[in-house]
């Protein structure tokens, strides 16, 4: 017998509740940006308490302005305003690839980059979905698994999710959201990228002050 | 008021709105944007567990040739 034995314990997940709202947002996001919203998800985001005024001012305006659309707009007419704005004929109106921003075209080498990344996260690509993994709800994705630590048995730490953020979503998300925000035919999704900005924004913030 | 103690003030401020918000924002929603996204539609899984999929059994991999019964009553038809 050694003198000293490893003991696995199952720790518990401890995921306090400003992180998890963080990772639910991620999620919202993410969900947003793959898809139009159905009717249901629409109105889980309809406010029936107003937030706090003590809370950021424009963050708190562009949720509550998402929330508003949320409440009168259809999934009928999201399927529409996302095929219009994301998909389109031949050349997607506004493009939500990192790779696009950041090198010009789509499938680049920061999309390698963030191949390798992801890899020694040990995330890998899931052959089911057609997006490439720059894609912006991935991108929101891995922030969500990474707060709540779905590849281990507890969340990813602080540094870890600021260096992902910061190395692959920082320096091209509100590029991504300005072009939504500027393009003609976003409506609802004007406000999706509003918010997302404010979010983004504030995740920066609190990463500068936490790290 | 001294230089650091205003940055101290800001991120305090900063860190007040930012708890206020997401812990605001999240109970203020009907049904719970949480629950409605969290529960049932994310992960969107455009990236998944490497892991995960590693111990994945493959059900489908073919055992390759193998003789049967089947196979060794042809063999018996073809002798000469």
């Amino acid at each position: 017998m050694t003198a000293v034995q490893a003991i696995a314990f199952d720790q518990p997940r401890i995921v306090t509740a400003e992180d998890q709202a963080r990772a639910d947002f991620y999620a919202l996001l993410a969900h947003l940006f793959s898809r139009a919203p159905d009717d249901r998800v629409l109105q889980s985001m309809v406010i029936t308490q107003e937030p706090t005024d003590e809370a950021s001012v424009e963050l708190t305006k562009s949720w509550r302005a998402l929330s508003a659309a949320s409440a009168v707009v259809t999934h009928d007419a999201l399927v529409d305003e996302y095929e219009s704005v994301f998909v389109g004929v031949g050349r997607p109106p506004v493009i939500v690839y990192g790779s696009f921003y950041l090198a010009g075209f789509m499938m680049e080498k920061p999309l390698a980059e963030l191949r390798d990344d992801l890899a020694k996260m040990g995330f890998t690509r899931n052959a089911d979905v057609r997006e490439s993994e720059d894609h912006l709800a991935a991108v929101c994705d891995v922030m969500r698994a990474l707060i709540l630590g779905d590849l281990s048995d507890a969340p990813a730490d602080i540094e870890s999710q600021k260096a992902f953020f910061e190395r692959h979503m920082k320096p091209w998300v509100f590029k991504c959201c300005a072009a939504i925000q500027v393009y003609e035919k976003s409506n609802y999704y004007r406000r999706v990228a509003s918010f997302a900005e404010q979010f983004f924004e504030m995740e920066s913030q609190a990463f500068e002050m936490q790290c | 008021m001294s230089e650091a103690k205003k940055s101290a003030h800001m991120k305090a401020e900063t860190a007040s709105n930012r708890r206020n918000f997401l812990l605001g924002a999240t109970l203020g929603t009907a049904g719970a944007v949480a629950a409605a996204v969290s529960a049932t539609v994310a992960p969107v899984a455009v990236v998944a567990n490497a892991s995960a999929l590693a111990i994945e059994p493959d059900v489908k991999r073919s055992k390759g040739y193998h003789v049967t019964a089947h196979i060794e009553q042809y063999y018996e038809t073809t002798r000469m």
